[in-house]
């Protein structure tokens, strides 16, 4: 499975991104208030915040979703310590297997 | 399983004024809207957060974290609609937590316990102005 490199990343108004978005240490995503993050069967993990003092702020929608068996569908996966994340908007994972 | 936001680190802070929710259609497979599982982690609702299950459990918040502090200020629903499995609103495994309820939280199982908080871990605390 590939995802897009970890670094900052923000997802603009009117953008709709369909991969994984993945942060290493010190690093910041935001998806905007008119801003799509869809992931499907391919990336099962819509947030990726794997590094430490990662902030992730979501004012738009994250859907995180998957269809295959034993593979989980989570919207924000944080992992590393001393992350903070703020949602203002919809953070939505469903499994339909 | 759906899992809307999985914490594992440590000292994590979580802020929901929007809306969270997971959704699981079959059987192994749980529905959690917050699944927390580093220490000393701060989550904040002042929103949404619903979680529902056709064929498993349901939990709204599942910490096993240890030193947790929880406010809900908004709502919190677990709904599992499987036999034989638990819907719980907020789930505390952890030693150490402390839970403030200022808004409300439903848990309704179909087949098995609901609980509005269920608490496990040694020296909770946990304060209710709101409903459950």
């Amino acid at each position: 499975m590939s995802s897009e490199l970890a670094a900052d990343f923000t997802i603009l108004d009117g953008e709709i991104k369909i991969t994984t978005q993945t942060l290493d240490d010190n690093e910041t995503g935001v998806i905007g208030a008119a801003a799509s993050l869809k992931t499907g069967d391919a990336f099962p993990i819509a947030v990726d915040a794997s590094g430490i003092n990662n902030v992730v702020t979501n004012n738009g929608s994250i859907l995180a979703s998957s269809k295959r068996r034993r593979v989980d569908a989570i919207g924000i996966s944080s992992s590393g310590g001393n992350d903070t994340i703020t949602n203002t908007g919809s953070i939505s994972a469903n499994t339909d297997i | 399983m759906a899992t809307a936001i999985e914490s594992d680190g440590i000292n994590a802070t979580i802020t929901n004024s929007g809306s969270i929710s997971a959704t699981s259609e079959s059987l192994g497979n749980r529905a959690e809207g917050i699944d927390l599982d580093g220490d000393d982690a701060t989550i904040i609702n002042n929103g949404s957060i619903s979680a529902t299950s056709a064929a498993d459990a349901a939990f709204g918040i599942d910490s096993s974290a240890g030193n947790a502090t929880i406010t809900n200020n908004g709502s919190i629903s677990a709904i599992s609609e499987g036999l034989g499995n638990d819907a719980e609103g907020i789930d505390i495994d952890g030693v150490n937590a402390t839970i403030f309820n200022n808004g409300s939280i439903l848990a309704t199982s179909a087949g098995d316990d609901a609980f509005g908080i269920d608490s496990d871990g040694d020296n909770a605390t946990i304060t209710n102005t709101g409903s459950i």
